[in-house]
């Protein structure tokens, strides 16, 4: 009934400590100049409060502004290189992405913030995730043009 | 309560009251900007300091006990409150705190509108404060949320940003909270809210010294016991029989009552040290 699975800001430690620590204060959400970020109300009243993100309407650009903001250590405040992000993996479902369907499709390699690295394009025609390299930003999520999304982040578990 | 703005410490604390707002609003839309001043009531950030309400933080170390982030600007950040209480009481509830303001506007359009008694007569005793605060904090600590759903000037503000941002489906549910609390409050004897439940107000008057901004009443100085004062005085104390200091949140506005009726001899006075 509840929604479970929240793509939480960069830098946020592991999601059974990030309930924990995060005090709701708002301020990664203040900060964030592209409105990524928004809090948890009815989607599931026990998170409440809580920030995250959702990558479909708006994903992380990695400016990697909000870490430093954190008050609580719910956000690693050191973390300022967007290539050590780890918010969670995007999955390709090749039932239903174009390029796997036999279309030419490459709005998510071409969107990837961790250009060529984390998105690799095989036979320069089949996108594929390098899990190590992905950060769970959600760029390539919010770009796919196939709806609903055949990109997904699935945001990281414990 | 009868004026909105008169006299000598009513009028310099709407005016805080009001500033406070625009301040706040401000920061709001600002805040994609600059990173000096962000944060809600829960916490605020000033430039490396982030002021964190009492309650929050406390429940927030109870939490994670050994595996608190113990950052010294968030630890700094949590003594301020507690210094200003030591020395001014509870001044945040009274000058600034959002949830106070809407509820004394309220309770200025009831007093006009429907001169109504209060349906339910409540008091609490300290001791049953003390076992509700631990109460309260012991919740906080097991159910992570829990805080964050009783903290009515964390509510607000964040409310109030989520405005800005045009975030409507939080402000629903958090604007019902607000007025469930605010339904409460307006029937019970007043403030049973500020004056009982909310935790923070209780931690902030559990700092207070006493012998710190407090309101005296004179001994040199006759009262003609007109108790005018315990009339206007927002959390229904009676300063007029000298026993209001527990509860009392240093609004002066039995002052400014007092100070009004006669020139010279007010007996009500605020004193410091
Ligand atoms: S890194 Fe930047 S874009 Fe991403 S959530 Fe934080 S502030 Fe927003
Ligand atoms: S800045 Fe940190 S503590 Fe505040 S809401 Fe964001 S994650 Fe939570
Ligand atoms: S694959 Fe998607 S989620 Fe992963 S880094 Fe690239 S754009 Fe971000
Ligand atoms: S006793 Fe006086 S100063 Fe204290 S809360 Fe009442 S009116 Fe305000």
């Amino acid at each position: 009934m509840f929604k479970t699975k929240f793509l939480r800001p960069p830098g946020a430690v592991k999601e059974s400590e990030f309930v924990k620590k995060c005090i709701r204060c708002g301020k990664c959400q203040q900060i964030c100049p592209y409105n990524s970020i928004v809090l948890t109300s009815w989607e599931n009243p026990f998170y409440f409060g809580l920030p995250y993100i959702i990558a479909r309407k708006k994903p992380c650009y990695l400016c990697m502004k909000c870490p430093p903001v954190c008050p609580s250590g719910a956000l690693d405040r050191t973390l300022v290189d967007k290539n050590k992000v780890k918010m969670g993996i995007a999955r390709i479902n090749r039932d239903t992405c174009w390029a796997y369907q036999g279309s030419f499709c490459r709005a998510c390699f071409m969107n990837c913030p961790i250009f060529d690295k984390a998105l690799k394009m095989t036979d320069e025609l089949l996108p594929v995730v390098i899990e190590k390299y992905c950060v769970g930003c959600g760029i390539c999520e919010n770009v796919c043009p196939v709806e609903p999304s055949a990109i997904i982040v699935e945001p990281l578990k414990d | 309560m009868k004026d909105f703005f008169k006299g000598k410490f009513t009028l310099t604390r709407r005016l805080f009251q009001i500033g406070t707002f625009l301040f706040f609003l401000a920061v709001y839309y600002t805040s994609h900007k600059q990173s000096f001043l962000l944060g809600t009531f829960y916490s605020f950030k000033l430039g490396p300091i982030h002021i964190v309400d009492p309650f929050i933080y406390l429940t927030y170390l109870g939490r994670n006990l050994l595996k608190a982030d113990l950052f010294v600007w968030t630890v700094t950040g949590f003594l301020i409150p507690l210094l200003i209480a030591f020395l001014f009481g509870r001044v945040f509830c009274s000058w600034i705190c959002p949830y106070n303001f809407l509820y004394e506007i309220l309770d200025f359009l009831k007093t006009h509108l429907f001169r109504k008694k209060p349906l339910i007569y409540f008091e609490a005793s300290p001791k049953s404060k003390k076992v509700w605060l631990a109460l309260a904090l012991a919740l906080g600590i097991f159910i992570p949320p829990f805080p964050y759903y009783i903290l009515m000037p964390g509510l607000l503000s964040v409310l109030l940003h989520q405005l800005v941002l045009h975030l409507y489906s939080f402000i629903l549910f958090s604007l019902l909270l607000i007025l469930m609390v605010l339904f409460v409050d307006l029937f019970f004897k007043k403030r049973i809210w500020c004056k009982f439940i909310c935790p923070t107000g209780l931690i902030l008057g559990m700092a207070r010294w006493k012998g710190g901004l407090r309101i005296i009443k004179r001994k040199d100085l006759t009262c003609k016991e007109c108790a005018l004062c315990s009339f206007e005085c927002p959390l229904g104390l009676t300063p007029h029989l000298g026993n209001h200091l527990e509860d009392c949140y240093n609004c002066g506005r039995c002052v400014d009552i007092c100070k009004g009726l006669r020139k010279k001899e007010n007996p009500l006075d605020f004193k410091f040290l």
